[in-house]
């Protein structure tokens, strides 16, 4: 009989083929993997197994009889930003922002807020800082001259576009002007507003400088003090902007904690972003921010890594407060069961879980004989199982993308690259920059799109990031990202069944142990246990790949299918 | 920057050629009534910028940027 094992992970989903005879060993024929569709044990993953069972059915000339499945538990992934800590900090009473790394000019200068074409009017006492939107520099630069020469007094300018030197040369070289200010059209005409452009090489003083700011701005005391946050996110700037804004209706404070965790006994706390998750099935639901779940067996969060070799960066995302959240929810897949069954004469059985399946298919590896302890490191889980006990824990594969997509400021398909592929920076159009240090020459230019940014070095193709950051400090941010995920959640793991004895075999499946990185993260987070850490290669040509799949099929074959 | 302005005759690929050789920067433009191109001295057969000349000004911008090996925008 054709046999069909099929695992459908939260990004992947791999189907091997096996004819099964009683009393004799599986005759391996296919194995494959595709992105899977739709989300993992909802019934459009239907469509993708279809996919898998057509390309079976297409090489080996026969349709499987039957399809095997294991239990499916759906992970959510996401990146939440809890809010900009001068927000919190001024009570939404001032926007700081840094800006671009070419203003104009240098020094500080502070002012009402107005839009040049105001500076038609006529001129005011009070000092002015002009937003400068679409304007041509030329024109921009005239009507400056233009409201100077009728008694306005400018201070410095806000520059919408990146033309601040051009503007200034048209100008006024001396005064700070701040460019690629991305909302300056939305910044409030008539407030009162402060920008500060340091000389090159330098970073703002006075705008980092919560008292300086506060005596700018007209804040009082307190104010001053609560500024804190908002002079801290300006540090390491060469230019920047605080305008103060009016104080909300209602005078309160943003939320603080805008996620609710429900443990097991029903009681509620707010999630900390600080503290350390709990252990696997502490929470029972989640509400706020994350939105409202229920039945959850899992739940992590995790902050950004931050950078200690680049402070500037490392501000920035502690500006953000942006945490990954991995949900692991019980699964309700029947629908799914219902529609791969309609793909094969035979039907389709769910007949063990994911983990034991992976023992199975990782026993396959070649030397390992029995493999007691094996982790898979998926997209949504990292699962741990061993005879008498298994346990899975939210957050792998994809909890990893959402951390590197969030650092990077890309999307989730550019993150996953990022994740798998190293980095170089692209320095010359002919000169890489490696994350090791060293230079390597191109044959042919990198595309101009590439140039001077860090990019993912993918096969021939350079593929660039938006982030500003070294190689040297990606390769750690991009390590530390997969240690905080799949290395801490294997620490869980073994940590919830009490440990592994000491020179024992830990085998490593899954789409996960492909990425070396991973393998190193997880092997030196288990130097203290002392166990021999090994990644699998199902069937001895496979991989680390694959092994549920296989295992469901080894699983039939031995009958001990339920 | 080191900047050469010239008026000459030709394609914009030969004049921007001819200017990359001669430039202390290996970087040349050259341009017409339609088009814009930046060739690089160093891969002289192939332009590695091009713009339509109404385009003249985020063409220069990025121009700048490749001398001074910034993100092109």
């Amino acid at each position: 009989m054709l046999v069909a094992g099929v695992d459908v992970g939260n990004s992947t989903t791999e189907i091997a083929v096996a004819r099964v005879e009683p009393g004799g060993e599986p005759d391996w024929l296919f194995v494959a993997r595709r992105a899977t569709t739709g989300t993992k044990g909802s019934a459009a993953c239907a469509a993708g197994v279809a996919d898998l069972l057509a390309r079976a059915d297409r090489r080996l000339g026969e349709r499987p009889h039957i399809t095997l499945l294991a239990e499916l538990h759906p992970v959510e992934t996401g990146l939440l930003e809890l809010g900009l800590i001068e927000e919190l900090a001024l009570e939404r009473t001032a926007i700081a922002r840094p800006a671009s790394e070419t203003p104009s000019g240098s020094g500080v200068g502070a002012g009402r807020l107005v839009r040049l074409q105001d500076l038609l009017e006529p001129a005011e006492p009070e000092t002015v800082i002009p937003i400068v939107e679409d304007t041509d520099f030329e024109a921009a630069g005239a009507a400056l001259r233009d409201a100077r020469s009728r008694g306005w007094t400018i201070a410095g300018a806000i520059v919408q576009k990146d033309d601040a030197v051009l503007v200034g040369n048209r100008f006024d070289r001396s005064l700070p002007i701040v460019d690629e200010v991305a909302d300056a059209s939305e910044l409030p005409a008539g407030a009162l507003a402060a920008v500060e452009v340091a000389e090159p090489g330098s970073n703002v003083e006075t705008l980092s400088d919560p008292l300086r700011l506060g005596v700018l701005l007209g804040f009082g005391p307190e104010e001053a003090r609560a500024a804190r946050t908002a002079a801290r996110a300006l540090a390491d700037c060469r230019a920047a902007i605080v305008v103060r804004t009016p104080r909300s209706p209602d005078g309160r404070r943003p939320d603080d904690a805008p996620v609710v965790l429900v443990a097991a006994d029903g009681t509620e706390r707010a999630l900390d972003e600080r503290a350390q998750p709990p252990p696997p099935g502490a929470v029972a639901a989640i509400r706020g921010a994350a939105g409202d779940r229920n039945g959850l067996l899992d739940l992590i969060w995790r902050a950004l890594p931050t950078p200690a070799d680049d402070p500037t960066f490392a501000r920035r995302l502690a500006r953000r407060r942006a945490i990954a959240l991995a949900l692991l929810a019980r699964g309700e897949s029947a629908g799914l069961v219902d529609a791969i069954g309609e793909l094969c004469a035979g039907g389709a059985r769910v007949i063990a879980r994911e983990s034991e399946a992976a023992v199975l298919g990782a026993s396959t590896t070649p030397g390992a004989g029995h493999a007691p302890f094996v982790l898979d490191l998926g997209g949504g889980t990292v699962d741990l199982h061993r005879e008498g006990g298994a346990v899975s824990t939210a957050g792998a594969g994809d909890l990893v993308t959402r951390i590197c997509a969030g650092l990077l400021g890309s999307d989730f398909a550019l993150g996953e690259r990022a994740k798998r592929h190293r980095s170089a920076r692209v320095e010359t159009p002919f000169t890489l920059h490696h994350e090791d240090g060293s230079r390597s020459f191109l044959g042919a230019p990198a595309t101009p799109e590439a140039l001077a940014r860090l990019s993912v070095l993918d096969g021939r193709a350079l593929i660039p990031l938006p982030a500003p950051l070294a190689p040297e400090v990606w390769r750690g941010l991009r390590r530390a990202a997969k240690r905080d995920v799949l290395a801490f959640n294997v620490r869980r793991a073994i940590d919830s069944i009490g440990g592994v004895p000491r020179g024992e075999l830990v085998t490593l499946v899954g789409g996960s142990a492909v990425d070396g990185e991973v393998v190193d993260v997880v092997a030196a987070e288990l130097d203290d246990l002392d166990v021999a850490v090994a990644r699998g290669d199902v069937l001895g040509r496979h991989g680390p790949r694959a092994a549920v799949a296989v295992g469901l099929v080894l699983a039939f074959a031995a009958g001990s299918g339920r | 920057m080191p900047l050469t302005l010239e008026v000459a005759e030709g394609t914009p690929e030969a004049l921007a050629r001819t200017a990359a050789k001669e430039a202390v920067l290996g970087i040349g433009v050259g341009g017409d009534d339609e088009r814009l191109v930046l060739i690089l001295a160093a891969a002289p057969a192939q332009p590695y910028l091009t713009a339509p000349a109404g385009e003249a000004r985020s063409f220069a911008q990025n121009a700048a940027r490749v001398a001074a090996r910034r993100p092109l925008r």
